[in-house]
């Protein structure tokens, strides 16, 4: 109940600040529509004039050489020529000393023939060497150039420009517009949870358990009070109440035994009744004080949220243009193509991550949670600085190894984390807490860092995500720091049993043919491809953003979904092996065209397959191997499919980067798309095979 | 309450500022790309004229360093555009050949032009933006398409980004006023939600205080709590009337003893 309260309450909030946003947004589009009209008109004139003077002298030529100006031949084609060049020029048009329309080109906009005989134009003739300042007219600006040769004045050159280029510079910003308002509605959610969620939170759970607590008859005391803010009157009205039902119990209880007490020959009749009725009482309703049981602090949980949103965000926001800076910083490497060098500090990264997770454990372990994701978001921090200095390819893969480093402390430590805090029984759903945080921060980090990266630059777009790894410092030393005798203890898998595991058919059928596949084409594709793809076909970073970012908002909304039909068994392996056919199928998109559209719906089908096979693929892994997990533990076969898994991420760049050497773009999207679709048709092929009962030989 | 009610505001300011900070600094620059367009292209335009009548020349057979008449050509075009601040033009080796700038004309020009004019390509502007050498250029080529040199019309990249501080300045100052009225208004929307809330917990305390299950009914009626808060008044009130009833029968029997 509380938690649907509450989420009514976040709606709610969201969707008044967003119309404030969407109105605010609005009314910033038509102020900036004006500024523009009022500085660039006057340019475009001036251009518009340069190209005029150009016309007049030819036509001033033309009439030096006896031709009639009120009649040259061929001024159509130059008309047309100087279009081709300035397409914003809209018209043209030759008026004698009068004002009187002599030649037109093109449509002239409502009210011109007046504008060309009033007073003010052909007072422009007086002044030959003057361009009079542009007017508007109808729906054009007009630069007049007076032609004035030797014997005397000829007439007026008017060229019209379109006024819509205005509107189509503003037109041209709506998408990065609505970028900035899907970002704002993750980040209004983000802040509302970060600032006043949690103990918002806390304190309708207090009063939902106070009202479930009182209309079930538990009068008993409580053993942890919550000190509530939003509610606090009414919870303390609620407490009072039960608190003065029990104590009125008590009370009873206590004088019934005080009779008790009494010679048997003093205690009245209706004694045994009376005790009878308490003892009933006492069985119907609770009372007493409540015994206190270990609960996962869940309002200490909710704080991890705001420093790995902010983390994650400054990682994020690298996606889009990450491979096109590293083609700035490019030298050659001997051995190596450019294509693999475009890919070395996204594969190393990932190697790093994938490596030291286990390691980081232990470290976590021993030095807490708290201060290894500390010490994580400052490594990452410097290396995001340092890389917005990098001079080479080659000192990058240094400042980027910081960042895989720093990257690989959070994420490991963010998870204890949530085990440490979480309630055994909610778990899962805490998990969900910190999966959102790093897929809200992928839905806003790419399309943000892709505009940024338009405007500002990358370094300067590496300097904000260095100030992003730094401002989640705070939000971490906020947290808290407890003993770690609850958690459990991280050890590094052992070799025999990472060798025994990649022997196991049922673990490797999930992570060989479906994990590390599904990770392969997540950074081959959207974390290489992408980026490099959208730009060398004439398109920007932002809109590499924008691509990147529908990924994420698919598996956002999407995932949740698919989860919740992996139910059993059987539907689970039809989700990983129908996810990785769909994922493969985006890569096979490319064969129908390879304009950006294309590209969108490669990554949304990519991110829609992926949605419906993580959540299971990680459930498969427990399902197909128990017996493993009984005999080394569920948290060394875990941690070697996460290894192998992340092993995945690094292999795809430098796998892409191959192909692409190979076959081109287009072709590597499809060659990979292809073959995780193998691998998804091959997977539901052997896990349906498997189901088949055997039949015995008679 | 108040310290949830303070918070809300911070939200709102925070988002108000992130979504209209974001579209200020997307107006700016693309006004900034767009005059940079236009201008590169107003340069560019006098710059073709230029090419073609180099070129021209070129095709009646004379070399790049014989056309007498550039000379004046450069300078009558130099004085149509107010923007210009001269014009050269220079060999592939960046050795000057005709400038609008005697001064210019013994040393060799910017190295960042001449890196500029080989990174462009074949038929491609450059542009150079620098306080002291911005300019627009383009390759001369003669009738066989080999580039025999480049023209390089100089203009004062100061002034353009006088012009253009000038309008970020108007951006500026539209983008503080549209944050103040947003952070507002959505402060004032989201306090009002917060008030709703409250007035909703105090409907709920009044009928806790009363006692009344009809009247706490009332209270919650469409709430999540209407069915949980008569059900705690009911069970309230049943345990107080048992321990009641059994208090009674305990006095009584004592009165009796």
């Amino acid at each position: 109940m509380s938690e649907r309260y509450l989420h009514g309450v976040y709606l709610r909030l969201t969707g008044v600040i967003m119309l404030v946003i969407v109105l605010a947004l609005a009314a910033n589009a038509a102020l900036s529509h004006r500024t523009f009209e009022h500085a660039l008109a006057p340019q475009m004139a001036k251009k518009v004039a340069t190209v005029g003077a150009s016309i007049r002298s030819l036509m001033l030529k033309s009439y030096e050489n006896n031709l009639d100006f009120k009649d040259m031949f061929g001024l159509e084609q130059v008309f047309d020529d100087v279009r081709a060049s300035i397409p914003e020029i809209a018209s043209f048009a030759v008026t004698d000393p009068q004002g009187r329309l002599l030649r037109r080109h093109l449509a002239l906009p409502e009210g011109a023939a007046a504008h060309f005989a009033s007073a003010r134009v052909l007072a422009a003739l007086a002044t030959p060497e003057l361009v009079p300042p542009t007017v508007r007219v109808g729906d054009q600006f007009i630069v007049t150039l007076p032609i004035v040769a030797s014997d005397g004045a000829l007439g007026l050159l008017h060229l019209g420009v379109d006024a819509n280029f205005v509107d189509d510079m503003v037109l041209e910003m709506l998408l990065d517009v609505l970028v900035i308002l899907v970002v704002a509605l993750f980040f209004t959610l983000e802040l509302l949870h970060f600032v006043a969620g949690a103990k918002l939170e806390a304190d309708l759970r207090a009063l939902g358990d106070a009202f479930e607590r009182g209309a079930a008859g538990r009068f008993a005391t409580p053993a942890r009070r919550v000190a509530g803010q939003a509610f606090a009157s009414l919870l303390a009205l609620m407490e009072g109440v039960l608190g003065r039902v029990n104590a009125a119990y008590r009370q009873l209880a206590d004088d019934v035994l005080a009779e008790r007490r009494r010679p048997a020959h003093e205690r009245h009749g209706a004694l045994a009744g009376v005790q009878a009725g308490v003892e009933a009482l006492g069985r119907r309703f609770g009372f007493g004080a409540e015994v206190a049981e270990r609960k996962g602090d869940e309002a200490e949980l909710a704080r991890v949220r705001a420093p790995l949103f902010l983390f994650i965000l400054a990682e994020e926001l690298t996606r889009p243009f990450l491979p096109g800076y590293v083609k700035e910083l490019l030298v050659p490497v001997p051995g190596l193509s450019e294509q693999f060098v475009l890919g070395l500090p996204i594969a190393l990264f990932m190697l790093i991550v994938a490596l030291a997770q286990p390691w980081l454990g232990v470290f976590c372990e021993r030095h807490g949670t708290r201060r290894t994701m500390f010490i994580g978001a400052g490594v990452a921090a410097a290396g995001f600085a340092a890389s917005a200095f990098a001079a080479t390819v080659l000192d990058l893969l240094l400042w980027r190894s910081l960042c895989a480093a720093g990257y690989a402390m959070v994420f490991v430590a963010g998870q204890a984390f949530v085990l440490e805090h979480a309630p055994p029984a909610r778990r899962a759903k805490s998990f969900a807490l910190f999966v959102g945080a790093i897929m809200v921060a992928s839905i806003c980090g790419p399309s943000i860092g892709g505009i940024l990266a338009d405007n500002v630059g990358e370094r300067a777009t590496l300097g904000v995500a260095a100030l992003l790894a730094l401002g989640a410092l705070p939000a971490i030393r906020m947290l808290p720091d407890p003993a770690r005798e609850t958690a459990p203890s991280a050890r590094v898998p052992r070799l025999k049993e990472i060798a025994a595991l990649l022997g196991n058919a049922r673990f490797m059928l999930v992570t060989g043919l479906a994990a590390m596949p599904a990770k392969i084409l997540l950074t081959g594709v959207c974390f290489y491809l992408v980026p490099l793809y959208i730009v060398s076909i004439g398109s920007s970073q932002a809109m590499a953003g924008r691509i990147l970012m529908t990924y994420a908002v698919i598996m956002v909304v999407a995932g949740p979904v698919t989860a919740a039909w992996a139910s059993t068994r059987e539907r689970m392996h039809w989700l990983v092996g129908g996810g990785l056919a769909v994922s493969g199928l985006g890569g096979l998109a490319l064969l129908a065209g390879g304009q950006t559209g294309w590209v969108f719906l490669a990554v949304a089908l990519v991110g829609l397959g992926q949605s419906m096979s993580i959540s299971a693929q990680s459930a498969l892994v427990g399902e197909h191997c128990e017996a493993e997990i009984r005999r080394i533990g569920e948290g060394t076969v875990y941690g070697v499919y996460r290894l192998l898994e992340r092993l995945g991420n690094a292999v795809g760049p430098m796998l892409a980067a191959g192909l692409v050497v190979a076959v081109g773009y287009r072709q590597a999207f499809v060659v990979i798309g292809s073959a995780v679709l193998v691998c998804g048709l091959l997977f539901i092929a052997i896990t349906q095979l498997a189901r088949r009962p055997q039949v015995a030989p008679a | 309450m108040e310290t949830t009610r303070r918070r809300m505001i911070l939200v709102a300011v925070l988002v108000a500022g992130f979504a209209v900070g974001m579209a200020g600094l997307l107006n700016y620059f693309k006004y900034r790309a767009v005059a940079e367009r236009i201008l590169t292209e107003r340069l560019a335009f006098t710059g073709q004229q230029i090419e073609h009548s180099i070129r021209a020349s070129l095709a009646l057979g004379l070399q790049l360093s014989e056309l007498g008449t550039l000379p004046g050509t450069l300078q009558r075009l130099r004085a149509t555009d107010d923007l210009l601040v001269g014009i050269d033009i220079f060999d592939t080796e960046g050795h000057p050949l005709y400038t609008t700038d005697q001064l210019r004309a013994a040393r060799p020009v910017p190295r960042a032009w001449i890196e500029a004019a080989q990174r462009a390509g074949a038929n491609e502007e450059w542009v150079v933006r620098d306080d002291g050498e911005a300019a627009v250029g383009m390759d001369i080529q003669n009738e066989f398409g080999l580039t025999v040199g480049h023209v390089a019309l100089r203009y004062s990249e100061a002034r353009v980004r006088d012009a253009a501080l000038s309008v970020g300045r108007q951006i500026a100052l539209t983008t503080l006023v549209v944050f103040v009225l947003a952070a507002g208004a959505a402060s004032l929307a989201m306090l009002a939600v917060m008030n709703a809330l409250a007035g909703h917990a105090r409907k709920l305390e009044d009928a806790l205080r009363s006692g009344d299950p009809a009247r706490a009914a009332a209270a919650g009626r469409g709430g999540p709590f209407a069915q949980a808060l008569r059900r705690f008044i009911e069970t309230v009130r049943s345990a107080e009337e048992q321990i009641t009833e059994l208090r009674g029968q305990l006095v009584r029997g004592g009165r009796e003893r």
